[in-house]
């Protein structure tokens, strides 16, 4: 079974994306900022794909994800983020960090379904 | 999507509420960096989430707020009266989109497009220039697009004059929209000067775009991210499928253009017409309609009547069930008890039920009385807070309902006479800031709900002149204080020398109390001169069935609210006598406790052991001494009318399923009335029973 992580503060954004992500045959766990979605990852549960928002409260996704890089087991696991700005962070902050896809809401649903089977095939 | 957007709906409405509290609180707290925070990310999360759901006017809406407030966030500007106001209409509009998201009813549409323009011109104020260069230091996340270009768009382009001397080319932006997918351009030349006045160096072209892509609103916006804030740009979504596959739209459009000519926002309808009535009728729009029954679907309005119906219905369901439960028990068949049993599960959740939908904390209105006092006291020009407390009291529906307007009035008195203005209060040596407060707070079988201001209070010397020329008492008549400002409740009564808009003409507290009174409730005042006034209504908690414990004194039987039952216990009649102080040891506590026997003067019968039932009293423990429980109880409350008892501790009463009559007992009211009490008969009863053990 494979595992999914959806983090946005969003509940009706969560429950598409977590939707989705079902029908593809993910098993998903949703987390409502950085610091619940780091909860999670210390965890018994090993996500195989996250997905985050960008701009939320209490943690925001670029913490959580440089947060997840430094994690031996999350080196390579494919990251998409979520973000209403398609202009939202300086190039720098993101280097280095492995972002897979961004995804400016608000998002095409066929598109969507495109980059989640492309992170399974790599 | 489609089923999604009703969670958002709801979510929506939730962020809203949230929004308009936290506008509410930052206008007193302006320099309060969590609230803009908040309110930033609502308007954020709002945009980004609106447009995944077919709320694309939402997210169009949200995004110059939300600049505005980035703006705040980061220290670039600060926060003006202005900001504020607009901020509470946008509240107000972002409801009235969420209901409706297609902008159909004309009136929210102009006030839409007037809101987002006042908007753009608090925006064009706060640097614009500056926003282009920190744009320019960051980068920019474009998404993939096919070309199944399965939307189409009307953009009003209207570049601002200046813009060929800032070395941009509006034909480039235009001819590179093609990207997005297939255009066609209208050019709109009725803005060019006459050839002697014309300056060449200005642009007075406009332009009209339809444009068929995949891409959304945002993105296409995006492409105009340079011009956009000085200049006219509409984006709207038409329809949902490529209009130039479609025969003939395209002419018609370019004729919908022509004749429109500068009346910009009944062009935008008027193409949609234009689409709808080619025969092809949009796909999206009909499922749109779809949601919006849908919509009204889930939320329907009631009335009062037929909820009363349902009450009463489960009210008869409820005590015809525990007649059942009486039969089965005094029969004893197998079969008789399960279906008994599973009636009065049945009937129990029925009833949760029912009650559940006519229950909703007083939260609900007190938004409306927040956005009064605000209103108002900006009105009146007086500095007034107002405090809340126990909004999460819950209260019937239909109470509420009746509520709104004599609330309404009592505020708007509170306001307009009540406080007064910051410089008298000043020189009576008061804070300069007036304070309302709604305080609420269940007490036994009601709710009470007071609304205290800190004014000048009433004189109850000038309302005895007053009601004297007004012929409503007698000059020699002799009334106590409370009597005299009791008479504010009387028909055609009121003090104010000037007469406001604000508090009306005479209509006034008479009407409150009226209104009060059909719902059962009562209206009490209080007030003393330069401390303020305090109005306390009083609601009976209209569950017209709780949940209540079933106990006997001697024969007779009694209800207590479960709600307030602690836990039971028991003790034998010995200990009760022999205590020390009315207190008796439960758990390693001293609890007072009220020996109901005596209270009733009951001596007949006297058990052995006694049970205790341990109730909360404003928060301690308190003791009521019975003879035996029989049980969990339904209770259907039937008012007790002209029957003479002690209405001082027995709320209602209610039929048993064997027929006969329990009495209920409140037991705030319980504890006050025994707890007062002089230990007068004590001595003298304790003799009795002694004497008959």
């Amino acid at each position: 079974m494979k595992n999914a992580l959806v983090v946005d503060d969003f509940r009706s954004i969560r429950t598409v994306v977590a939707t989705i992500l079902k029908k593809e045959g993910f098993t998903v766990t949703e987390a409502e900022n950085g610091l619940d979605a780091l909860k999670y990852l210390d965890g018994s549960i090993k996500f195989d794909i996250i997905i985050s928002d960008v701009d939320m409260p209490v943690m925001g996704g670029i913490p959580l994800i440089k947060e997840l890089r430094t994690k031996s087991s999350y080196k390579n696991t494919s990251v998409i983020m979520l973000t209403s700005n398609p202009i939202e962070r300086k190039i720098n902050e993101i280097q280095g960090l492995n972002i897979k896809e961004w995804l400016v809401k608000p998002f095409d649903y066929l598109n969507f379904k495109k980059i989640i089977e492309d992170c399974q095939q790599n | 999507m489609e089923e999604f957007s009703q969670i958002f709906v709801d979510e929506a409405s939730e962020h809203i509420a949230k929004l308009e509290e936290a506008v509410l609180k930052l206008e007193n707290d302006k320099n309060n960096h969590e609230l803009i925070d908040q309110i930033f990310r609502v308007m954020h999360s709002l945009k980004g989430a609106a447009g995944m759901f077919g709320f694309e006017k939402i997210g169009e809406y949200t995004h110059g707020l939300e600049d505005i407030y980035e703006n705040i966030r980061t220290g670039k500007t600060e926060i003006t009266e202005e900001l504020i106001d607009i901020t509470f209409d946008s509240v107000d509009h972002l409801r009235n989109l969420l209901a409706n998201p297609e902008l159909s009813d004309k009136k929210i549409q102009i006030r839409h497009y007037d809101l987002i323009k006042i908007i753009k011109t608090i925006k064009g104020n706060i640097g614009a220039e500056e926003n282009i260069k920190n744009i320019q230091e960051k980068i920019i996340v474009k998404n993939e697009f096919n070309n199944n270009n399965n939307a189409s768009y009307y953009i009003y382009f209207k570049p601002h004059s200046e813009i060929l001397n800032e070395g941009i080319d509006p034909l480039l932006i235009i001819s590179d929209l093609s990207k997005f997918g297939e255009s066609k351009v209208f050019k709109n030349i009725d803005y060019v000067e006459d050839l002697r006045l014309l300056d060449v160096t200005k642009c007075y072209t406009c332009w009209h775009i339809f444009l068929s892509t995949n891409s959304s609103v945002n993105e296409i916006k995006d492409h105009f991210i340079f011009v956009e804030s000085k200049s006219e740009l509409k984006i709207s979504k038409i329809c949902s499928f490529n209009i130039f596959k479609k025969n003939g739209i395209i002419e018609k459009l370019e004729s919908v253009i022509k004749s429109a000519k500068n009346k910009d926002i009944d062009i935008e309808r008027e193409i949609i017409n234009a689409i709808s009535l080619n025969g092809k009728r949009d796909f999206s729009n009909t499922e749109k309609n779809k949601k919006n029954r849908e919509n009204t679907k889930s939320t329907i309005k009631v009335s009062s009547e037929k909820l009363d119906e349902l009450m009463n219905l489960v009210s008869e369901l409820v005590t015809a069930q525990a007649e059942l439960g009486v039969l089965s028990n005094l029969h004893n068949i197998q079969k008789l008890t399960t279906v008994a049993e599973n009636i009065e599960k049945i009937s129990r959740s029925l009833r949760d039920n029912a009650l559940n939908i006519c229950l909703v904390p007083i939260e609900e209105m007190i938004f409306q009385f927040k956005r009064l006092v605000r209103d108002l006291s900006n009105e009146l020009n007086k500095e007034i807070e107002f405090q809340t407390e126990g909004t999460d009291t819950e209260l019937d529906k239909r109470l509420i309902e009746n509520l709104k307007e004599p609330f309404m009035h009592i505020f708007r008195n509170a306001i307009d006479h009540g406080i007064e203005s910051s410089d008298e209060r000043i020189s009576k040596g008061k804070k300069s800031t007036g304070t309302i407060k709604l305080k609420a707070y269940y007490s036994g079988a009601e709710v009470h709900i007071q609304i205290i201001d800190d004014g000048n209070g009433m004189d109850p010397e000038r309302i005895r002149e007053k009601a004297i020329q007004k012929k409503l008492i007698k000059k020699e008549d002799e009334l106590s204080k409370k009597e005299i400002l009791e008479l504010i409740f009387q028909p055609g009564f009121s003090t104010a020398e000037v007469i406001t808009d604000v508090s009306g003409r005479g209509v006034g507290m008479d009407v409150v109390k009226r209104k009060i009174n059909e719902i059962n409730g009562i209206v009490e005042v209080e007030s003393e001169i330069n401390e303020g006034t305090t109005i306390t209504i009083k609601l009976p908690l209209s569950l017209s069935i709780i949940d209540a414990l079933l106990v006997k004194i001697d024969k007779t039987p009694f209800l207590l609210p479960l709600s307030f039952v602690d836990k039971c216990d028991e003790a034998s009649t010995d200990q009760i006598i022999n205590s020390v102080n009315n207190r008796i040891k439960i758990d390693d506590e001293l609890i007072p406790l009220i020996y109901l026997r005596k209270e009733f003067e009951i001596d007949k019968n006297c058990p052995e052991m006694h049970r205790l039932i341990i109730i909360k009293y404003d928060g301690k423990k308190i003791a009521l001494v019975v003879d035996s429980i029989v049980g969990e109880h339904q209770a259907v409350l039937k008012p007790l009318g002209e029957v003479e008892c002690k209405k001082e501790i027995i709320t209602s009463a209610c039929i048993l399923g064997d027929g006969s009559v329990a009495l209920v007992m409140d037991t705030n009211k319980l504890v006050e009335y025994y707890g007062k009490r002089k230990e007068k008969r004590e001595n003298n009863y304790y003799e009795k029973l002694k004497f008959k053990l």
